[in-house]
């Protein structure tokens, strides 16, 4: 609960309640997920790297192997880093004090149709881009506060500096 | 007194004179994207859009800075590989290996692989035991012969079956995916329902 509490502290915001209950209930950690409904994979991890999802509620921390599902988003401290690859192949590496957004995540693996919107919300990440926007370009959705990446096959790093 | 006005009417009329001194800098947020090249050189491109405009990058190392009032489209230049892999080291360093692949065969129309893609197995289990966050992509496909659903099946089938030979050999079938691409992915490009015993295949990533 205390390290629950430190994480909150340290991402800004306020645990939930629901979240507080379910770390109180370990017999609710959820099974493995199967390949199909998992978004993508974290493949390695610098320093302190944290999945959080869409409610904001309940913060894991992020290793080689975690399951990253659609709508989580993904938070890297200070001195931190962390790649992960979609099912597509889509690859994100996220750089130190970011936080990005993983809003959507659909793909049929039999057509290689999908649909992928990221948004990177603080600091700095690099995609190089899958299945899905190969595909189909539009597909594929990058935005960065009041920007949006049109991507035409390729590889390519998105920063958002504070002033 | 008469040797003070004269200076201060000369300090007022500057001071009336001058431009009105500038508004404080009040830095902005701004959003970077930089196009990175393509690896084996191929043209990419990226196009940058915002309320105000779009900006296109196109050539390696290109960056569009964009304020994010909102109010310009931004900026172009050029950066290059030097000056990101200092101020962004680990968007570089911690790029996971590039996926390994590997092509296993089957004995006509069915599910038994042949003795030689049975050895790639293993092969493939050792580069998994190689990454951090290891996992195997199983994708079947067919040749031309028969329907496209029938296909789609078939190819299904096919990965399912190396997959179960992972899950036999102690993977975690969580981390194997199966998929069937039918005749979408023909290595060998033929006519419909053209017998090729290379388009009946399983591609085995490893990422």
């Amino acid at each position: 609960m205390l390290r629950l509490l430190c994480l909150a502290a340290l991402l800004g915001v306020a645990p939930h309640p629901r979240a507080q209950a379910q770390a109180a209930a370990p017999a609710q950690a959820a099974a493995p997920a199967s390949p199909a409904q998992r978004a993508g994979t974290i493949k390695l991890v610098e320093g302190g790297v944290f999945l959080m999802d869409a409610q904001g509620g309940s913060a894991r921390v992020a290793s080689a192997g975690t399951f990253i599902m659609a709508s989580d988003q993904l938070v890297t401290e200070a001195g931190s880093g962390a790649s992960l690859v979609l099912r597509d192949g889509t690859t994100l590496v996220l750089g130190p004090r970011s936080r990005l957004d993983l809003r959507d995540f659909r793909f049929d693996t039999t057509t290689n149709e999908g649909s992928i919107w990221v948004s990177l919300l603080r600091g700095s990440m690099r995609m190089i881009t899958g299945l899905v926007s190969k595909q189909r370009p539009d597909a594929l959705r990058v935005q960065a506060h009041t920007v949006t990446i049109g991507v035409r096959g390729t590889d390519f790093i998105v920063e958002v500096q504070e002033p | 007194m008469t040797k003070v006005a004269p200076v201060l009417l000369a300090g007022l009329l500057a001071a009336c004179a001058a431009p009105p001194p500038p508004p404080p800098a009040t830095p902005v947020a701004v959003t970077r994207v930089v196009l990175l090249p393509q690896e084996g050189g191929a043209s990419s491109a990226v196009v940058v859009r915002t309320p105000s405009g779009e900006q296109v990058l196109d050539a390696p190392y290109g960056r569009a800075t964009v304020p994010q009032d909102g109010r310009t489209a931004g900026t172009v230049d050029q950066t290059d590989a030097q000056e990101l892999r200092s101020r962004l080291p680990t968007l570089f360093t911690l790029r996971p290996p590039p996926p390994r692949q590997f092509e296993l065969y089957f004995d006509t129309g069915g599910v038994v692989l042949t003795a030689q893609s049975r050895q790639l197995l293993q092969e493939a289990l050792d580069e998994a035991g190689r990454r951090t966050g290891a996992e195997l992509v199983i994708v079947g496909h067919t040749d031309t012969v028969g329907r496209a659903t029938a296909n789609d099946a078939l190819s299904l089938d096919r990965a399912r079956s190396v997959r179960s030979l992972f899950i036999q050999r102690g993977v975690p079938p969580e981390r194997i995916e199966a998929a069937g691409r039918g005749a979408r992915d023909l290595a060998v490009q033929t006519a419909d329902q053209t017998e090729e015993a290379r388009n009946r295949r399983v591609t085995i990533l490893v990422r």
